[in-house]
This record gives structure tokens, sequence and C-alpha cells, in this order.
């Protein structure tokens, strides 16, 4: 069953991409065509305010279409996070190295998501509220995010041990999970003495901005999806990689230690040759005493004899070795 | 029967702890000092500002900035004694649950901590707040220090055990211990400052952010409670 789901999951991933990339796509055009320009700054008083070192009066917000791509990127790191810590719930309760796997690819696509997060969020504070940063409760709760996510590889590269290293990423993604949502709610029922004026938090989005909105949350969620699915695909390809390169290694090893014995085999009836010519050399000549005569000191100096003994050579290791097997 | 027996083996760790730390008083010692000499650091930073600025006002951030780096110290120097000496591995070998452990572990942390903190802070107070008029509520900063440090102490016990077998232990305990902790922190600054400041009608957030800091403690120590077998037996 779940090898049909995996068969399912990696043939959805490319056609998902596009279908996400497609959404995201349509999400901008629409952003910039049919979403209407936001009223700025619904300031209480009715007046101007000073945000920054700038005068915001109520005036047509360009900078809010950021808000099209960056929420949906924002769900869309935050779902990656949730895969980390379950992943890592499934790796600590069974000790199997592909949630570990899985874990790690989740906090990959996670981190290029809190990231784009991280970017997109600062372009909206400065230019709608005329400030880079500001400690401000989203903005805090994914520089946290970003940092806990930063740690969990540095963490996994501080490991030599591959068992202990899976443990550890994985305690320590279940742990900045938790930790999140508690900065987030923190950061915002703590208050500070940094009120931004304009913190619009109203609900209900009128059609023509929910449309670009929700085809920029799906759209990201696939994109998010497939990214999630490819380099887990890849990784685990490296892996069978990893493991091919083993069994030719092996493989190598053994044909080298067959060749060797191969060759041992060759030297041994070549030795037995030398051993049978000179027991002839011997025979023919039964008065040598030590003192080998000058005709028979060198054999091949009998054009039959090194004939025959070229002839023989090769011939024996390569017969010997292919009749054994 | 089960009970007595891991309230003895608590009992039995904690009274290790401390009495290794009698003998050798090299976790307090260098804890103390360090204190001391972020203290140092302030009077330079802040020594041009002197009196013309009410320190009242971001002291709470100045007093909580010095117990998360002192802390840091302390609980890189308490996990490297125990696997130097090796005494971890016999501990692991001893038929103890592994919850006790980093109960007893986390208690003894807790205590050094406070230990540190009591000479600590009336020292902060000396340095940078003798001159300040104090706000009477000023004694309520006791609460957001003890529930900040029960969950530095936790969360703390758990991170340094994992970095203890790590490359770079010191700095990766930081990198995974800062940004765990930074709620708590908001939190308790949050409280802390207000104490400090004594505005009336402000107590609402006091006890606020300390409700959130002991709701993070208890979160975070469960967890870490649950967690600890996997990554001590690691």
């Amino acid at each position: 069953m779940e090898a049909h789901n995996k068969a399912l999951a990696d043939k959805l991933a490319l056609p998902l991409l596009a279908v996400g990339a497609l959404l995201v796509i349509a999400c901008i055009v629409m952003t910039f065509t049919t979403a209407p320009l936001v009223q700025g700054a619904a300031l209480s008083d009715g007046a101007s305010a000073v945000i920054g070192g700038t005068v915001v009066t109520t005036k047509l917000l360009l900078s809010q279409k950021i808000f099209y791509l960056h929420v949906p990127v924002a769900v869309a790191s935050m779902v990656a996070m949730f895969f980390t810590a379950l992943y890592g719930v499934r790796f600590l309760m069974t000790r199997e190295s592909r949630f570990d796997l899985r874990s790690r690819v989740a906090t990959t696509v996670a981190l290029v998501f809190v990231l784009a997060t991280m970017v997109s969020g600062i372009f909206w504070t400065r230019f709608e509220w005329g400030v880079w940063w500001v400690w401000e409760p989203r903005l805090t709760t994914y520089f946290i995010l970003m940092l806990l996510v930063i740690g969990y590889f540095i963490l996994r590269n501080a490991i030599e041990d591959s068992e202990r290293r899976a443990t550890f990423a994985a305690v320590f993604g279940i742990v900045a999970f938790i930790d999140a949502p508690i900065s987030f709610m923190v950061t915002r029922l703590v208050p500070s003495s940094i009120h931004p004026v304009v913190f619009r938090t109203d609900s209900g989005l009128p059609p023509n901005m929910l449309a670009p909105f929700l085809c920029g949350l799906f759209g990201m969620l696939m994109v998010a999806f497939a990214l999630y699915r490819l380099t887990l695909a890849v990784y685990e390809q490296a892996e069978v990689v990893e493991e091919l390169k083993e069994q030719l290694e092996e493989q190598d090893a053994h044909w080298s230690v067959v060749a060797a014995e191969r060759a041992m085999r060759g030297l041994e009836v070549i030795a037995d040759d030398a051993d049978a010519d000179a027991e002839r050399i011997f025979a023919e000549d039964p008065e040598d005493t030590g003192v080998i005569p000058e005709h028979a000191s060198r054999p091949e100096t009998d054009p039959a004899t090194a004939a025959a003994r070229a002839a023989a050579i090769p011939a024996p290791p390569s017969g010997s070795s292919r009749t054994e097997r | 029967m089960a009970k007595l027996s891991a309230w003895r083996q608590y009992k039995a760790l904690l009274a290790k702890d401390v009495r290794q730390e009698l003998r050798t008083r090299e976790m307090l010692v260098s804890m103390g000092v360090y204190a001391v000499l972020v203290l140092t650091v302030y009077g330079a930073a802040l020594a041009q500002v002197g009196d013309r600025l009410q320190v009242v006002s971001f002291a709470a951030g100045l007093l909580w900035a010095l117990i998360v780096f002192t802390s840091l110290l302390g609980l890189n120097r308490s996990f490297g004694r125990e696997t130097e000496t090796g005494c971890l591995d016999g501990i692991l070998l001893a038929p103890v649950d592994r919850a006790v452990v980093f109960l007893a572990k986390a208690t003894t942390n807790l205590l050094f901590l406070l230990i540190v903190e009591v000479v600590v802070v009336p020292l902060f107070f000396l340095f940078f707040l003798s001159g300040a008029e104090l706000a009477p509520t000023t004694p309520l900063i006791a609460l957001p220090l003890l529930v900040g440090t029960v969950g530095v102490a936790g969360m703390g016990t758990l991170l340094s055990t994992m970095t203890i077998n790590t490359r770079g232990k010191d700095v990766l305990l930081a990198i995974l211990f800062i940004p765990v902790v930074f709620p708590l922190l908001y939190a308790c600054v949050s409280a802390t400052g207000v104490a400090f400041m004594g505005v009336e009608g402000t107590f609402g957030t006091f006890w606020t952010s300390c409700g959130i800091a002991f709701g993070y403690d208890i979160v975070m120590i469960a967890a870490a409670w649950g967690l600890y077998e996997f990554v001590v037996s690691a």
C-alpha cells in the first residue's frame, strides 16, 4: 500500500510542480490586474501619522501586493516544519532511517520557504511601515524560526555518527516545532512599546482579493509538496547509487581475488614446468655433478623446447581456471 | 515502592552533583566570574550615557542578557564534567530511569543558576541601579527570575546533553539554546521590566507574561522530559 502511495506521489510530483507554478503565476497576474489596491493605514484619528520618519496617510498601497505571495509562502513553511516534527516523531518511534531522511528533506523545504518569507516580510515592513525591521510578532516569530531551522542543519553537520545525528535532529525538530507557536503567542500577547499604527487584522477578503490569495496559497503548497517529493527522490536515488557502488566494489574485490588466484595457479604451473625441465635435463646428463655444462645451461637454446614452453605457458592458467569455474 | 526508589535515585544523583560541585566549585566560580565580567562590559557600554539615561527603563533587558549568557556557560560546564570523567556512562549503566536522570540534572542546573543569581542580581543593582529611584514593586522581579530560570535549566539540560557529544559544542549550544529559549526570554524581560518600572495599571502585562513563561516551562519541560531518553541513550 505504502509502495503504491509512494509511486503515486512520485508520479504526481512533476505535474503538481507545474500546476503549482501556474497557480502562483496566475496569483501574481491577478494580484496586479483584478485585485484592487488597498487603502493603507486605517488611521484611527483620520489624520496622518509618522512611521519611521515618513508621513503615512490613507493612500493606496501598492506594497500590499506582497501579501498575496508572502502569506502563502509563510503557510507553506509552517506546513513543512510540521512534517519535520511529524517525521521526527516517527523516526524516534521506529528508528528507521527513511523517516530521518524525510524529516531532513522537509526541513530543507522549510528553510527555503522561511527564507522567502523573511525576504518578502522585510519588503513589507520597509514599504508599508517605512522601516526595514520591526520586532513585530510575525517577523520575530519568523526570525526565530529561521534561526531554529539553520540551527537544525548546523546540529546535523556537527555530528558524525549517523544514528545519533538522526536522533538529535529529530529531537531538535520537535522542540523547534513546539517553540515556534509559543514564540508567536508570546510576541503577540505581550504588548511591546512598538505598536505599528498600520496593523490591520481585518479578516474576510472580497472575492477579487480572495481569488489570487487562494491561487497563491494552493499553488505554493503544491510547489512545496513537489519540491519535497523531488528532493526526497533525489536523496533516495543517491542512496540507491551508494548501495550499488558498494555492491560493485564488493564484486570488484571478489573478481580481484579470483584474478589473483588464477595468476597464482599460472605461476605454479610454470614452476612445475621448470621443475620438469630441470629433471629432464638432469636425466639426459646423469654425470652432471652440479656444474651445468655449457650446452645444457640454457634450455631455451634448444629451439624445439623453447617453442613448446612458449606455447605451453599461457595455456594452462586460462584453461585450468575456465574448467574449474 | 517504585516511586520511592525513583525518589531515592533522584536524591542520590542530586547529592552526587552537589558534592562534586562543592569539591571542585568549578561551575559556580566560572559562572560567577563570567557574570562579573559581563557586568564590567555593561559598565563600559553604558559609561558614556551615565546619568542622563534612565537605566531602569531597560534594566530588565540587561539583567536577562546577563542571565542568559551566564547560564550558557554553566550549562556547557555541567555536562562537560560528566563526560570527561565517564560519569555519565556509569549513570546510564545503572538501572536508573532516564527521566530521573533528566530531572536530577535539571534540578542541579536550576540550583546552581539560582545560587549565581542570588550573588549577581544584587551586584547588578549595586553597579547600575544604586542611584536610580526604584519602584516599590521591584521585589516582584523574583517571580519572573524564578520562572525563567526553571525554563532555562530545563531546556538547557536537554540541549546541552545533545551538544556535549558534538563538534564545537560551546558554540552549538548557543546556536540551539538562544532561539529555543527566546519566547521565555521575551516574556521574562517583559515581566521584569514591568516590575522595575512599577507603573500603575501595567500589572496585567506582568501576570500575562509570567503566565506565558510558566506555560512555556510546563510545555518545554514536559517535551524535554519525554525526549530525554532518546537523547541520553543515543
